[in-house]
């Protein structure tokens, strides 16, 4: 009987181990289909919408637009990669890319903001860069000529 | 009493439980026991763990592994080619160098974006590579256009783009070197760069490009001319002297989008401070709406830039053509008078159409407007007039010498030809030309051909079969 009680508890702890480990990672494809309630038809306008959900969430939806206008500028831009996957995934350009954000479902603020920037409306006017005035420390970044500024974010050339 | 008690503990035992003098014995040793249990398992867990993530690691190290020494490997032999070109005397080997040099820019380049280097200020190496880009892309087009080779001007700035190519190839091939001696990992750089949010100092990778960076500025920066630069087409001077205030703009809007009597709330949310100065104004959503509408008014002149509204579109009942006619409408009530429409997308339930002003037949593509259409009531959810606004005059238009007669002689059999008509494009290096618009498919795909009007040379072919569709999940909330 001491035997058959130490093998449940191993088990039981076994157990508790492995489901954690199941369970950490958050589980985005259950979310993604309890959560459909809208779709997208162009694969450029999702993958903007994604990373607009992403580096944008809780900005104004005018901050949004600004954000996907700032890949869209890139992709048309001689020194960036010249599609919107090779923006998007440039290692390190975009932190939620990085920190995995970036593979959760976009909000529909962030798909309507991505058909606006894909379709040329541009809050930012042509900005190349932005960045968070609060959180980014990197002193290189200030070097860029500001052109706007929209919600929490600066935008610059 | 004595044995009784005895006696007594005795039976006790043996109801209780047989084993129970063992158990006594080793409860001491459950806890622990368990605890050991848990260590074990939690040891084989993590270990797990840290395996796989290292597998993940290594595999993100290879591929920047790979993007580095095929980035020193690329430059290397543009270096090598832009010397090859400033040896050769033969037109053929001149359009073959040129060709490999075109190509392993956009090869470098691809490099580079492979490269955890966000935080890496590249803009000297980056400019190197996109002048070496153009140069060869515009020789190359000019050789091949003409019977001669290179001519001296293109030959001295081929030599230019040669003594950069140097310091660069020089500097990579050292670093590289030193990432193999060292066993240098890039992963680690991207790691602590992350960690140190960009201000990543005293690491040996970051610091050879930042050297690689200063010996490429020591070099003057190259002008290139007209023949190799993408030049900016020309904005229309907007005056200066005069600048609107927001409340004026807010005026300017509010009669503009909602119609003149209109009590919309205006406010201005920012400005603008670019190439074009703007006032970005929002109108909060009055009641019966659920979304604010969001204006820019140049500064200098108070014209209304554009547009949003972001109202969610449910269903569509109205079809594109008559999408068209209400964004025409749109336009013509707003004093666009003699505009035509090129370019009609759908985007999901919005109709998106670009129309550009007409100078007597010929179309003026680069002074574009966009107005958006809700396909569910046919309301004019955007505008956009921004390249209107920059580039809009009066052109001094040549004469077509090229006649539509002869176009039609010079145009591909294989080109199911749908329409001719002349424009004015700006062209790959920023220029301004008269062209032949022939728009036409082939199978699957769809294309727009300029022909110089003047020249009748083909000067762009451009590829307008529209995306394939597909359908993908969004989520519900922040219906903002």
């Amino acid at each position: 009987m001491g035997k058959k009680r130490a093998a449940f508890l191993i088990g039981i702890t076994l157990a508790v181990f492995l489901l954690s480990g199941g369970i950490l990672p958050p589980d985005s494809a259950a979310k993604a289909a309890a959560a459909k309630t809208g779709t997208v038809s162009s694969n450029d306008v999702y993958v903007l919408s994604k990373i607009i959900s992403g580096e944008a969430r809780g900005e104004s939806f005018l901050g949004q637009v600004a954000v996907g206008a700032v890949i869209v500028n890139r992709v048309k831009n001689r020194n960036f990669p010249n599609s919107v996957y090779g923006v998007v995934f440039e290692p390190g350009a975009f932190t939620a890319v990085s920190d995995g954000q970036y593979y959760g479902n976009p909000t529909a603020s962030a798909v309507k903001a991505a058909q606006s920037a894909i379709s040329g409306w541009d809050p930012s006017y042509g900005a190349l860069y932005y960045w968070n005035p609060a959180t980014s420390t990197s002193r290189w970044i200030w070097s860029r000529r500001i052109i706007a500024r929209i919600g929490k974010h600066v935008f610059g050339l | 009493m004595e044995e009784d008690r005895e006696q007594q503990d005795r039976d006790q035992q043996r109801l209780n439980s047989p084993a129970r003098g063992a158990r006594n014995k080793y409860r001491g040793w459950l806890l622990p026991g368990l605890l050991g249990l848990a260590l074990v398992a939690v040891s084989i867990w993590g270990y797990g763990e840290y395996y796989d993530r290292q597998k993940l690691q290594n595999r993100a190290e290879s591929q920047y592994q790979l993007s580095f020494h095929e980035l020193s490997w690329h430059v290397d032999a543009i270096s090598g080619q832009l010397a090859q070109l400033l040896i050769s005397s033969s037109r053929e080997q001149n359009v073959l160098g040129l060709a490999t040099v075109w190509r392993q820019v956009f090869a470098a380049q691809a490099d580079i974006g492979g490269l955890p280097l966000a935080f890496v200020p590249l803009s000297k190496t980056e400019k190197f590579l996109s002048d070496s880009g153009e140069v060869s892309y515009a020789l190359l087009s000019r050789v091949t256009q003409s019977s001669g080779g290179l001519v001296d001007e293109e030959v001295e700035v081929l030599s230019e783009l040669y003594d950069r190519s140097r310091v660069l190839k020089k500097e990579l091939a050292g670093m590289a070197a030193q990432v193999l001696n060292r066993q240098l990992s890039w992963t680690q750089v991207e790691v602590a760069a992350l960690e140190a949010n960009g201000e990543l100092e005293d690491n040996t990778i970051v610091n050879g490009f930042q050297l690689m960076e200063n010996k490429m500025g020591e070099y003057p920066e190259l002008n290139l001319g007209d023949d190799f630069a993408q030049v900016q087409p020309e904005a229309k001077k907007v005056d200066g002297g005069r600048q609107i205030s927001p409340e004026q703009a807010i005026e300017i809007a509010r009669n503009w989008w909602f119609g003149r009597g209109d009590r919309h709330s205006g406010a201005l949310v920012y400005e603008g401070v670019g190439d074009v100065p703007a006032y970005g104004l929002e109108f909060a959503a009055a009641s019966g709406e659920s979304f604010p509408v969001y204006v820019d008014v140049s500064k200098g002149d108070g014209t209304v830039l554009w547009a949003m509204n972001p109202k969610t579109v449910a269903g569509e009942k109205v079809d594109l053509s008559e999408g068209e006619r209400k964004a025409l409408a749109f336009l013509e009530a707003h004093g666009f008078a003699d505009v035509a429409p090129v370019k009609v997308e759908q985007q999901d339930s919005m109709g998106v159409y670009t129309f550009v002003p007409r100078q007597g037949d010929v179309l003026l593509y680069p002074d574009q407007i966009k107005v958006r259409v809700a396909l569910d009531n046919g309301e004019i959810t955007g505008y956009e007039g921004t390249p209107f606004y920059m580039f809009h005059k009066e052109r001094s238009l040549p004469p077509a010498s090229l006649s539509e007669a002869q176009l039609k002689k010079q145009i591909n059999p294989n080109l199911q030809v749908e329409l001719i008509r002349l424009a004015l494009i700006c062209n790959y290096w920023g220029k301004e030309v008269l062209v032949w618009e022939v728009r036409g498919s082939y199978k699957d795909e769809k294309f727009v051909l300029f022909y110089n009007a003047v020249t009748g040379s083909e000067e762009e072919i451009t590829r307008i079969t529209p995306e394939l569709k597909f359908s993908f999940d969004v989520d519900g909330e922040e219906n903002a």
